[in-house]
């Protein structure tokens, strides 16, 4: 899920927010430490300083009373250790322990200097004369950063962090919320449903100027989306009409050329079944006075108003694959395809034909029609593997975009890639009358293709058989 | 040349300067060191320092360590001596007197002042708008004295008013001469009292051109170079020598240059008869060298 532009600026300003308190207060107490030290310092050669001046007076007087006052005052310092004034040969006058005055300072075996931090050591002098030196030992300081202060300092800058954070949560909520409204309003249009005039606009009205100028654009944006969809309302509209009024004059057409190709047709069987009827009788009943010539004449005249008659059985099954209504169920090919097979086989009981049908193809079609279909396609390549020994027809299918092709091929006599565009035209022979046919069963099969919104191609070299793969659509399966 | 008599020559060196080397460093282990004490209305450390180099000079003198001690008033210094903390001590004479009669001083050599005089005498001196232009005018005015134990500070002008007849005075000590002038200056009714030569020194340093000097007192002994009465007296007489000899010795001169600041020109041989002197000054001044 990504995170809206509110919490990364949050996020991001929390942690760069965090570092920089982390880094402030790291220099802080860095600083602070080093100062403290170096003050600690400065106070240290101060008193020590202090305490020689001061000690003059009384080294020069010998005044004990002025010296044991001065350590005694100067020992109030927790940070002093102990202190030790000395005359100008070391010999301890006054000191924090009693039980080195009058000794040596030298010669005294100072046994706490594990604890001492630091010893100084300055000389009583007045004119360049020394009267003698003090020194002074100092515990170790404690540091300030090691007891309950970084805790403090970390809480202080921890609750200084969350006030920031708050504090910029609740500012960049305040930037970055009319930019939300305004993606939310702009995520919710739709071309059916396009906002009012102006209504994105008021979406930014208290909002920064970067705001106020997106959603000025956006509302020009969406101005010009509710003129195009005014426009392509109007177009399909105008395209609708044009589309009905073409349709219409289509249909007409359509149906006067049917029922004009019907009328033909039908009208059309009456004189040939006149002129077959007649011939016939004419051949029975003045045969045996006919020579053999005229005999001859009679039969052509037989055989063409026979074919003529075929073709007008073809036209008008065409004619009625166009008219008829589907009915779309789950069609087994296989099953179907086997029994073409079977039949084929036993019409022809001479021809040796090997054929292999893929199981479980199937079609979501209407079985009629794809009936016709597959049986053209098969008759077609039973026929054109004729004179072939031996001759041999797969049936295969493979699933491809939601459609399932399903491909005859045979080792028959093929065709010229050439001349395949007119394969599936009406009356379209590209063997002649070498193979009997009307010419129409390819292009019955390609309007059935049509009608399932499938399709239909073929693939062939002349002597070496051909494919045709017949698209449609796959059956549920569920 | 034999080798013999070069190491003879070596060591004849060797071994005769190491007793010039050791005359001329004091040594600790030779000799106690000599407690040499100064009473100074100076601060202690001051006085120690300005008394240090005469201390050095004694120390390469005698061949021994001197500490220059400086005891803050009259009962720290007496209690010193009395417990033989200090050796040898330069007092002002009226101070001299006072210890004398307990037993606990004898003399040494007394302080020449830079008037070339073992004497000085005290200036009375007020403010020029003061109302007072003689002596007798002081009478019921406030006197603003150094100490209480002065000699030209103290003793010789209260015995010079005292015999003037003029005993009505309130009596104030301001502990050092800049605070005596300082009073003076600052209140109009107050008379200051300073020796002689430190005005004069004073006046070098100081713009006294707003005092007018309105009389002196008698003539007083001046400081007294005394040591405790038990010190050995060939140790005594080899100070005394040392003392009175620095104003011919260029080293000793070198050491009592600056000490001109303390009036100090040199030292001479003391006259047991100035105490008479002091003795007078006590008694016209009414006050008990014993208490």
């Amino acid at each position: 899920m990504k995170a809206t532009l509110a919490q990364r600026l949050i996020l991001g300003t929390g942690a760069i927010l965090l570092l920089a308190l982390l880094a402030l207060s790291l220099f802080i107490i860095h600083q602070t430490r080093a100062q403290m030290e170096a003050l600690a310092g400065e106070r240290r050669e101060a008193l020590v300083s202090l305490l020689a001046r001061s000690s003059l007076d009384g080294l020069a007087a010998r005044d004990f009373e002025l010296l044991d006052g001065l350590v005694r005052a100067m020992a109030q310092n927790r940070e002093i250790a102990w202190i030790v004034i000395a005359d100008r040969h070391g010999k301890v006058l006054a000191s924090t322990r009693p039980d080195w005055i009058g000794k040596s300072f030298h010669d005294i075996d100072k046994p706490d200097r594990n604890g001492i931090a630091q010893l100084l050591q300055r000389e009583a002098i007045i004119d360049g004369i020394p009267l003698g030196t003090v020194w002074v030992a100092f515990h170790d300081a404690p540091d300030p950063f090691s007891g309950r202060l970084p805790l403090v300092i970390g809480g202080a800058a921890l609750l200084a962090l969350l006030f920031l954070i708050v504090s910029i949560s609740l500012l960049v909520r305040h930037l970055t919320h009319p930019l939300e409204r305004l993606s939310q309003a702009l995520s919710s249009v739709h071309l059916d449903a396009l906002p009012e005039k102006g209504e994105i606009e008021r979406l930014a009205t208290h909002a920064s100027l970067e705001v106020a100028t997106l959603a000025q654009e956006a509302e020009e944006l969406i101005s010009r989306l509710r003129e195009a969809r005014a426009a392509i309302a109007a177009e399909e509209e105008r395209l609708q009409q044009a589309v009905e009024h073409r349709t219409a004059e289509l249909r007409a057409i359509n149906e006067e050329l049917e029922s004009f190709s019907y009328s033909v047709s039908h009208d059309l069987r009456a004189p040939l079944r006149a002129i077959d009827g007649f011939s016939r009788a004419l051949e029975e009943d003045y045969g045996d006075r006919m020579d053999e010539e005229a005999r001859d004449y009679l039969a052509r005249i037989r055989h063409a108003s026979q074919r003529m008659g075929g073709l007008i059985d073809s036209l008008l099954r065409l004619s009625r694959l166009s008219r008829s209504e589907m009915q779309l169920q789950k069609v087994d090919l296989s099953a179907m395809a086997t029994a073409i097979l079977q039949r084929l086989q036993r019409e022809h009981p001479a021809r040796e034909v090997e054929w292999q049908v893929q199981e479980g193809l199937k079609c979501q079609c209407d079985p009629e029609l794809i009936q016709v279909a597959l049986e053209n396609l098969l008759r077609n390549a039973w026929k054109y593997t004729r004179d072939w020994q031996p001759a041999r027809i797969e049936i295969s299918g493979r699933r491809r975009n939601g459609m399932i092709e399903i491909c005859i091929r045979d080792n028959g006599v093929g065709f010229d890639m050439r001349h395949a565009a007119r394969l599936f035209g009406a009356f379209q022979r590209l063997h002649g009358n070498e193979f009997e046919g009307s010419g129409i069963g390819l292009a019955t099969v390609q309007r059935i293709a049509h009608r399932h919104r499938g399709s239909v191609r073929a693939e062939g070299k002349p002597g070496q058989g051909a494919t045709f793969c017949l698209a449609l659509p796959e059956a549920e399966t569920a | 040349m034999p080798r013999h008599p070069l190491i003879a020559l070596f060591l004849l060196l060797t071994l005769g300067f190491l007793p010039a080397v050791h005359a001329e460093r004091p040594s600790d282990t030779a000799a106690p060191a000599l407690h040499f004490g100064v009473l100074s209305v100076a601060p202690p450390a001051r006085a120690v320092a300005k008394w240090t180099p005469f201390a050095h000079y004694l120390e390469q003198r005698l061949g021994r360590s001197v500490e220059v001690i400086a005891p803050r008033g009259f009962e720290r210094l007496t209690r010193a001596i009395e417990e033989g903390k200090l050796d040898v001590f330069y007092i002002n004479s009226h101070v001299y007197y006072r210890l004398k009669r307990k037993g606990l001083a004898k003399p040494l050599a007394q302080m020449v002042n830079l008037n070339g005089s073992t004497f000085s005498r005290s200036l009375f001196f007020v403010r020029k708008d003061a109302p007072i232009d003689e002596l007798y005018q002081i009478e019921g005015h406030r006197m603003a004295y150094i100490s209480p134990l002065g000699a030209g500070a103290y003793l010789a002008p209260r015995a010079r008013l005292h015999e003037e007849g003029i005993r009505n005075t309130q009596e104030d000590f301001t502990r050092n001469f800049i605070s005596t002038i300082r009073e003076v200056q600052t209140k109009p009714g107050t008379v200051g009292t300073l020796c002689g030569v430190r005005y004069s020194l004073l006046g070098k340093r100081e713009d006294l051109s707003n005092l007018k000097v309105i009389g002196e007192s008698e003539a007083y002994p001046e400081h007294v170079l005394a040591a405790r009465p038990d010190l050995d007296e060939a140790l005594s007489r080899r100070i005394t020598e040392i003392v009175i000899g620095m104003y011919d010795d260029p080293e000793g001169r070198l050491v009592l240059e600056p000490m001109a600041s303390m009036r100090i020109s040199h030292f001479t041989t003391y006259d047991p008869s100035v105490e008479k002197v002091t003795e007078e000054l006590f008694r016209k001044a009414e006050l008990d060298p014993g208490s």
